[in-house]
C-alpha cells in the first residue's frame, strides 16, 4: 500500500513537470521549422520509461498531452502531440528494450525526438494533403541537439531518482 | 553516453545529410516551376515563377490573413497574424519540393514543377 501512495505520487509529478516543462517551453523562442521543438517534455516519458511500466509511461504522456493542450493550446495541438507522443513513446521503449543498458538517455531521447516528428507529420500528411515529408530531413537535424540536452539532463536526473529509491520496476 | 548513443547520432546525421544532398541535386536549374498556395485543404492561388517575378499576395481566410511576397522568384512569408510567427521566419523557398507552412492559419505555400513527369 505504501508502494502504490509513493507511485502514484511519483506519476503525478511526472506528469506535473511535464507539463510545467512544455509551458516553460512554449516561452522560448520558436525554432523556424515547422515541428521542430526543444522537447522539454521528453525528460518526464524519459525517467517514466526507465523507473515505471510501460503501461503507467503511456498514461503518463496521454494525460500530459491531453492536459496542456486543454490549458495552454487548442485541439489542433492536442492531436499532434497526442500522436507524437505516443509514437516516440513505443519507439523509445523498443530502444531501451532492444539495447538495454548498452545505451543511454541521449541516444533514446534522439530516436524519441525523431518518432515525435514523424508522428505529427503523419498528421500532417493526413490532415493538410500535402507531401510535408521533406521537412523531415532538416527535422533530424535539429533532432540532435536537443535529443542531447534532453538526454543529459534526464541521466543527470535519473541519478538522483535511483539514490532516493524511485525505481518501481524492482518493486513489483 | 555510451556506444550506441553515438552509433543512433551518426547514423541519424548520416540519413539527414545523405536525403537533403539528394534532395538538393534533383533540382535542376531549367525546370518550370509554379507557386502553389492552399488555404484550408483548397487551392487559393497558382504563380508561375520565373527569375523576375516580383509580387505581393494576400491570403485571406476565415482563420486569418498570410502576406506572400515572390522577389526574383524567392517565396517567402512577409507578415502574417498567426501567434508563432514560424512562416514569417522560415527561410525563403525556390526550390521544387520545398513548402513554408502556417499551421494556425492552415496556409501552406509550395513550389511544384510545372514539367510534365
Amino acid at each position: 500500500m505504501k508502494i502504490q501512495t509513493r507511485k502514484l505520487v511519483f506519476i503525478s509529478m511526472l506528469v506535473a513537470q511535464a507539463m510545467i516543462l512544455s509551458y516553460v517551453e512554449s516561452l522560448l523562442p520558436a525554432i523556424p521549422i515547422p515541428g521542430a521543438k526543444l522537447g522539454f517534455a521528453n525528460i518526464a516519458t524519459l525517467l517514466a520509461l526507465s523507473t515505471l511500466s510501460f503501461k503507467e509511461s503511456f498514461l503518463i504522456v496521454v494525460a500530459r498531452t491531453v492536459l496542456s493542450s486543454f490549458m495552454f493550446g487548442n485541439m489542433n495541438v492536442l492531436m499532434y502531440s497526442l500522436t507524437g507522443g505516443i509514437l516516440s513513446l513505443i519507439a523509445m521503449y523498443f530502444i531501451l528494450e532492444l539495447f538495454k543498458s548498452n545505451v543511454s538517455f541521449v541516444g533514446v531521447s534522439i530516436v524519441g525526438a525523431i518518432f515525435h516528428n514523424i508522428g505529427q507529420l503523419i498528421v500532417a500528411w493526413l490532415v493538410l494533403n500535402i507531401n510535408i515529408f521533406v521537412l523531415l530531413p532538416y527535422l533530424l537535424l535539429v533532432a540532435i541537439p536537443t535529443g542531447l540536452f534532453v538526454g543529459f539532463s534526464s541521466n543527470y536526473l535519473l541519478k538522483y531518482l535511483h539514490k532516493s529509491n524511485f525505481n518501481f520496476k524492482d518493486n513489483r | 553516453m555510451k556506444i550506441r548513443d553515438i552509433w543512433i547520432i551518426v547514423i541519424v546525421l548520416a540519413i539527414a545529410l545523405i536525403s537533403i544532398f539528394i534532395m538538393h541535386n534533383n533540382s535542376e536549374s531549367d525546370i518550370q516551376t509554379k507557386m502553389v498556395i492552399r488555404a484550408a485543404n483548397e487551392i487559393y492561388d497558382e504563380i508561375p515563377l520565373t527569375e523576375d517575378t516580383n509580387e505581393t499576395i494576400n491570403v485571406e481566410t476565415a482563420r486569418g490573413l498570410n502576406k506572400i511576397k515572390i522577389e526574383n522568384g524567392v517565396v517567402s512569408i512577409n507578415e502574417a497574424d498567426c501567434p508563432d510567427q514560424i512562416c514569417v521566419h522560415n527561410r525563403p523557398i525556390d526550390q521544387v519540393g520545398e513548402i513554408i507552412v502556417c499551421l494556425p492559419n492552415q496556409v501552406i505555400v509550395e513550389i511544384v514543377s510545372t514539367n510534365e513527369r
